[in-house]
């Protein structure tokens, strides 16, 4: 296989294994400097003979060796497939800027979480909103207060209360898993998302009569250290924010013992590789 | 093509050491390096010599080594060199490859023979 042919193959094989065009128009490249320099090596530990111009079985031959000299360092080079897969393989171990810097893993891990509950919340508040509207809604005729919409209701509210809660505590432990197995950051997060869902709260008021229910979501954003200790302790004696407390902490545990045994299993495999 | 390679299984982490090792020494571009590990090594390993770049990309990505264009024996070359973090890197899989080396060679000299307790 000449050169450049073996150069195409490599790059097929890359795109196959869906590298970055970057990445892989940058292998290619220096695998064509590596050739290049290769075949110059190998031209100078023994120069191929001057054709004759008038012989073209001299010209046939030289083709003939300059291709077989190709193919030499091709084969040293290795194949096509045992490049991609080194390459994809290398591609997958590389460390992001979380895995190396403390700064950034501080504030995605440790800054971040908060607002990104109460996002979350928003997010939330606003898709569950045009049901609530529904069911406190004067419009239409008088609605019976069943102990059915009480129940769907109060169901409503756990969701909305605890699912960006639990959904951000198990995104912060797969992200503190793929980021080196550092599994104490992702672990933060989720305690801080732990103690921070109990401070939302709801109070819903049922009316059989027209515009007069109500349903409440308070999240206080600020307010004395006093003031939060208070509200936190009341808070934690009910089971339903014991529950908003318990949940991102244990979805979070979850995910971070899933990605403890991983990093079990490589400090086995690669006693040389960073950790 | 079917030179049989070193096992790249149980040499996991050795081109990574190797490769800080000898960029410790002097930068480096690919094609010098490969000759490099080869000479060092009394071309004792044998590997496909593509598959150094990859693992230089990562270690560049890591932070370990830098790279930059150079005009090297009047061609364009990528030269790589360590950087502090790859030094400090290079210190600690030396001294884990000391420590492992270590305990295979003490248990290849044999545990010692221990007889039957004697009432």
């Amino acid at each position: 296989m000449s050169g450049r042919l073996w150069l195409e193959a490599v790059e097929r094989e890359l795109f196959r294994r869906r590298l970055p065009r970057q990445e892989v128009a940058r292998l290619v490249a220096e695998l064509s400097d590596h050739l290049a320099d290769a075949m110059d090596s190998r031209s100078a530990a023994g120069p191929l003979p001057v054709p004759d111009a008038a012989n073209i079985d001299s010209l046939f031959n030289l083709t003939e060796e300059r291709m077989s000299m190709e193919d030499r360092v091709a084969e040293s080079l290795g194949s096509a497939a045992e490049i991609a897969e080194t390459a994809a393989q290398e591609f997958r171990r590389r460390r992001t800027l979380l895995s190396r810097s403390w700064l950034a893993a501080f504030c995605t891990f440790v800054l971040l979480p908060l607002p990104a509950l109460l996002l979350g919340w928003l997010v939330a508040w606003l898709a569950v909103q045009p049901i609530f509207e529904w069911v406190c809604s004067g419009e239409g005729p008088v609605r019976e207060v069943t102990s059915l919409r009480v129940f769907g209701v109060h169901v409503l509210l756990v969701i909305l209360v605890a699912a960006p809660a639990a959904t951000l505590a198990a995104l912060f432990g797969r992200l503190a898993q793929k980021t080196d197995n550092r599994w104490w950051w992702g672990l933060a997060a989720c305690f801080l998302l732990a103690v921070a869902t109990p401070a939302a709260t709801t109070t819903t008021t049922f009316s059989e009569a027209p515009g007069k229910s109500q349903v409440r979501f308070f999240v206080p954003l600020y307010g004395s250290a006093k003031y939060w200790k208070s509200l936190y302790w009341k808070s934690l004696a009910q089971p339903t924010q014991l529950v908003q407390f318990l949940l991102p902490l244990g979805v979070g545990v979850l995910i971070l013992r899933r990605s403890a045994g991983g990093a079990i299993q490589l400090a086995a495999r690669q006693p040389l590789s960073s950790r | 093509m079917t030179r049989k390679r070193t096992n790249p299984d149980f040499l996991n982490g050795v081109p990574e050491l190797l490769i800080l090792h000898l960029l410790s020494g002097r930068a480096m571009y690919g094609y010098e390096l490969v000759q490099a590990i080869r000479l060092a090594t009394n071309e004792t390993l044998e590997f496909g010599e593509g598959c150094v770049y990859p693992i230089l990309h990562r270690l560049q990505a890591d932070g370990l080594l830098a790279s930059r264009r150079e005009t090297v024996g009047g061609r364009n070359r990528v030269v790589y060199r360590i950087t502090k973090a790859g030094a400090r890197r290079l210190e600690e899989s030396v001294a884990l490859w000391r420590q492992i080396t270590g305990a295979i060679k003490t248990a290849l000299q044999g545990v010692p023979d221990v007889g039957p307790a004697v009432a």
